[in-house]
């Protein structure tokens, strides 16, 4: 049937894809989430467990608070058969990251934590069936992003993103 | 027969006498409303500049109708049904359909540029998902990730061929997402409902496009757009074009032709420039009253424009033949308003009338054209007999100084009059003979308009020079066609989705759509439990639950509402006329009764645009021709009430219907039906077209003596006003005939049916209605000399 195997590998993509925003060089404010204001775009690959290989291509938007403390973002991936569109809120407080996070086509929701320091975001995500541990290194104008989620048939996706 | 000049000169002599003791009450005096403007010209002035800017604010409030259901928007139990499966199942009308076509589509290139293609659909702000061939995917092997039907990256050679030879087999595929011959494929993009309904469909679908010419750039594969959304884009940007060029055209073509009769600029603002105004005042007030613009609402500025422009170069033409016998400019506009006015409130009255007879539709587009049009009538009305006076003591030429160039430069006026001379001669010569000719081609081309069938199709709303007509058509051709036709089933209380009995409701529902003749491309919750068995070996409810779940929300409240307590079996058909969709209908409605009997707590019913068209446009449209033949006899007796003359109620008969019949007839021989605007273009036409009868009769009531041969006034009423009635005929034509600019089909029918229309009523009123009102009136004084005396006068 039509995205009847989806879920598993699009869940942890969406999840993946929210945390990955790269950050404006020109970005105003100084907080934490600074450079990860803006739009993007770019592509990536989702690894499965069998090895098997799915190309996907990503639009992101993000919209940093004034003092670069919290932020609001906006994410598509898609692939030739199956897409996703993730909305959500994150905020640090000192260098601890909070937040919730929505995949609107398939109405899942859930929590995201984690650490942030010198451009580089990392920590886990979970909510629905999905548990997963992500890294997101920034360098100037592009964004290399990492995902492991755990269980499923999804090993790893890597997605990298440029202004 | 008379001399036509000469007639003039006594006329104007009589009109000096006694205009006043002469004058009708066929209006009740309304007209008299005219006489404000010339007792306080500058205060009215300044009321028209206000009025002007209130409807310059008035007309950014009109809002656009792009809707493909409009014409059957009504309060039956069916269209609520319709409305509520739309909200609950948000599905084909939130689909864009791109249409891929090439014989070189199942190339490796291709695929690859059609995959590229729909990931980049995807990305598109406004885009819910997509489905197209690279949906399918093949069954999980023992429960793992299900790999898709064509791989990224493609096999070479002969994987590659063995690969295509899967694909244009795979049950889910062939003959839904690409076409049996393999040259045409379809993506289906689903749109978020906010996208659709919001202001940001036109930068979607813009974006949509643009994303099409950049992935398939260096294909060679033709792709195009169809699908609801796109419709709606194409009608939106059709009917705003189409008003920009109306109001353009009716501007030039009303200055050329008042400039060109008049010779003066003077003239040609008092003549044209109401109109003008008419129509700013009316959209402004339309606007206010929050009509929204439509396909028919649309007519309107066109409407407007011919219906004032008769009345305003009518009275225009009266006061310049005044003046051109020597009298001043204020006393020739106010006796033109005594004389033409009545006429003028008679015409909009019966013009208002028809458009009110549009009222006893059941549908709310035609319900609102008609009061958007009687809106129009009375502000048209009010502005012509309050402008033209206006402007015309303002800015006419001093009649001295003027009158001798204006008579030198009338050499069109007299070849007219000439014209009308020679018809009267010939009509009246034996009025009896030419009366019973007159009637017998009516009661023929009757009887030709009575075999005229109703017809209606989808394609006939949506512009033909865009995209989405010919994309839909290659859908008809090739993969079984493009519009939705559904089924609903809604559940018993305490009935869950899951159920036994639910599950084998929708099974049948599905099985019973896919065997009618005529539906293709059906789809339904049973599609993916029927995957579930073959490819898996499972038909139970938890695991179809389970699959379910794992699917997008948009792609599972396609078949299945929110609330899990109905589904919905989709399926296409061809854009064929209603009359052919009629039969497929209700045969699948028959075949479903066996499973209502077994299922009785399930509400079944086939429903969707198709469903509603085919069920309701055919007596929709036979309800609104009966309409106009009610009409026929309700308009004539309001005339002749008007005119206190029962001959003159039954001569406007035959001359009233007979471009109505000639209409129908020129439409059945050129083997087209009755459409919607068909009807609403006869009932249009035949309120526009008693204009000319009423002005003539209104004159020949004016030039008749009790004692005298109908005939004289007849030919001097001919004689006198035929010229004005020839030209405003003609600008009426080309005033209507401006809609052939559209891309709308249903508008361009409804300018070419109303123009001709219009040339069909001067025929009538100069060679039918001349002859018989002189042969009953005749009749009527032989047989009944006092009968008919009113007010001092004899009929």
């Amino acid at each position: 049937m039509l995205a009847s195997h989806l879920f598993p590998k699009s869940a942890a993509l969406a999840l993946a894809a929210v945390l990955a925003w790269p950050q404006p060089a020109s970005a105003q404010s100084a907080g934490p989430f600074a450079s990860f204001a803006g739009s993007f775009r770019g592509s990536g690959v989702v690894i499965g467990t069998n090895g098997q290989r799915e190309r996907i291509a990503c639009r992101a938007n993000a919209v940093v608070g004034r003092d670069g403390r919290s932020m609001t973002q906006n994410i598509v991936c898609a692939s030739d058969s199956y897409k996703f569109d993730i909305r959500s809120r994150a905020a640090a407080e000192g260098g601890r990251v909070s937040g919730e996070w929505e995949e609107t086509t398939r109405g899942v929701s859930g929590d995201l934590s984690g650490s942030i320091s010198g451009g580089h975001l990392s920590g886990a995500v979970s909510g629905g069936n999905v548990n997963a541990t992500f890294s997101l290194r920034n360098s100037g104008s592009r964004l290399a992003f990492d995902l492991r989620p755990q269980g499923g048939d999804v090993a790893r996706v890597d997605v990298n993103l440029a202004r | 027969m008379r001399d036509p000049e000469a007639a003039l000169e006594r006329e104007n002599r009589e009109d000096k006498a006694g205009a006043d003791t002469r004058r009708s009450n066929i209006a009740l005096g309304v007209e008299n409303i005219g006489l404000v403007a010339l007792r306080a010209p500058l205060l009215s002035l300044a009321i028209f500049a206000i009025l002007t800017l209130v409807a310059l604010f008035g007309l950014q409030r009109i809002k656009t109708d792009d809707s493909l259901s409009q014409l059957f928007r009504s309060d039956t139990q069916e269209f609520k049904q319709f409305e509520q499966v739309s909200h609950t199942f948000p599905s084909s009308e939130y689909d864009v359909l791109v249409v891929v076509e090439g014989k070189a589509l199942l190339k490796r290139e291709s695929i690859e540029k059609l995959r590229a293609l729909v990931v980049d659909l995807q990305l598109i702000d406004g885009a819910r998902g997509a489905i197209s061939m690279f949906s399918a995917r093949q069954p999980a092997v023992a429960g793992g990730q299900a790999a898709p039907l064509l791989p990224d990256p493609l096999p070479q050679g002969a994987d590659y061929q063995a690969l295509i030879a899967r694909v244009t087999s795979n049950e889910l595929i062939r003959g839904k997402l690409l076409s049996d011959s393999g040259d045409l494929a379809l993506i289906v993009l689903s749109l978020e409902p906010a996208a659709v309904d919001g202001p940001k469909l036109d930068q979607t679908v813009a974006d949509i496009r643009h994303t099409l010419d950049e992935d398939m750039r260096g294909a060679d594969l033709k792709a195009q757009l169809s699908g609801v959304p796109v419709m709606q884009i194409e009608i939106r940007h059709a009917l705003e074009r189409d008003r920009v060029v109306y109001n353009a055209i009716g501007l030039l073509a009303g200055c050329a032709i008042a400039i060109l009769f008049f010779r003066r600029i003077s003239f040609m603002i008092i003549a044209a420039a109401p109109p003008m105004l008419a129509i700013l005042l009316s959209l402004g007030a339309l606007g206010w009253l929050g009509f929204q613009l439509n396909m028919f609402l649309n007519v309107m500025t066109p409407l407007i424009m011919v219906i004032s422009f008769s009345d305003s170069m009518q009275l225009t033409f009266a006061a310049r033949d005044r003046m051109m016998a020597g009298e001043d400019r204020a006393t020739a506009f106010l006796a033109a308003l005594r004389i033409v006015g009545p006429a003028c409130v008679l015409t909009h009255a019966a013009a208002g009338l028809s458009l009110l007879g549009l009222l006893f539709s059941s549908s709310e587009l035609i319900r609102s054209f008609g009061e958007a049009g009687f809106v129009s009538i009375v502000i048209a009305l009010v502005t012509v007999l309050l402008l033209v006076p206006l402007l015309g003591t303002l800015l006419a030429p001093r009649q001295v100084a003027n009158a001798p160039m204006l008579a030198g430069t009338d050499t069109g006026v007299a070849a007219l009059r000439r014209f009308c001379n020679w018809v009267a001669e010939r009509m009246l010569r034996r009025p009896g003979v030419n009366a019973g000719i007159a009637l017998l081609v009516v009661l023929g081309l009757g009887f030709v308009y009575s075999g005229l069938q109703p017809r209606y199709r989808l394609a006939d709303q949506t512009p033909d020079q865009d995209q989405a007509v010919q994309a839909s058509q290659s859908l008809d051709a090739k993969l079984s066609g493009a519009n939705p036709i559904d089924l609903y089933i809604a559940f018993p209380p305490g009935a869950g989705l899951y159920d036994p009995s639910t599950l084998d409701v929708i099974a049948q529902a599905h099985r019973e759509m896919e065997q009618q003749s005529g539906i293709a491309n059906v789809w339904s919750l049973e599609t993916l439990r029927r995957w579930l068995a073959e490819k898996l070996g499972k038909r139970d409810a938890a695991t179809l639950k389970e699959y379910v779940n794992l699917l997008p929300q948009f792609l599972v409240q396609r078949f299945v509402s929110k609330t899990q307590n109905a589904a919905l079996i989709s399926g296409r058909v061809p854009d064929k006329d209603a009359a052919r969709l009629l039969p497929i209908v209700e045969q699948l409605n028959q075949r479903l009764d066996a499973l209502r009997a077994s299922h009785p707590g399930y509400l079944i019913a086939p429903t969707g645009l198709s469903v509603i068209a085919a069920r309701n446009s055919a007596g929709m449209i036979n309800k609104l021709n009966n309409g106009l033949t009610l009409e026929f006899a309700f308009i004539a007796a309001f005339i002749g009430l008007a005119f206190r003359s029962l001959p003159v109620a039954f001569s406007c008969l035959p001359s009233g219907v007979f471009p109505v019949f000639a209409a129908g007839s020129l439409l059945r021989l050129l083997d087209d039906g009755l459409q919607f605007a068909s009807v609403i273009a006869l009932i249009v036409s035949f309120g526009l077209g008693l204009s000319a009868t009423i002005h003539f009769l209104n004159r020949m009531q004016r030039e008749d003596q009790p004692d005298a041969d109908p005939a004289i006034a007849v030919a001097r009423a001919t004689v006198l006003i035929g010229p004005a009635l020839i030209l405003t005929a003609f600008v009426l034509a080309c005033g209507l005939e401006a809609l052939a600019f559209s891309n709308l089909p249903i508008l361009k029918l409804f300018g070419w049916l109303s123009a001709f229309a219009m040339l069909a009523a001067l025929v009538a009123d100069l060679f039918i209605l001349r002859p018989t009102i002189v042969f009953l009136m005749r009749l009527a004084r032989r047989n009944s000399p006092d009968r008919f005396v009113t007010r001092g006068r004899a009929f």
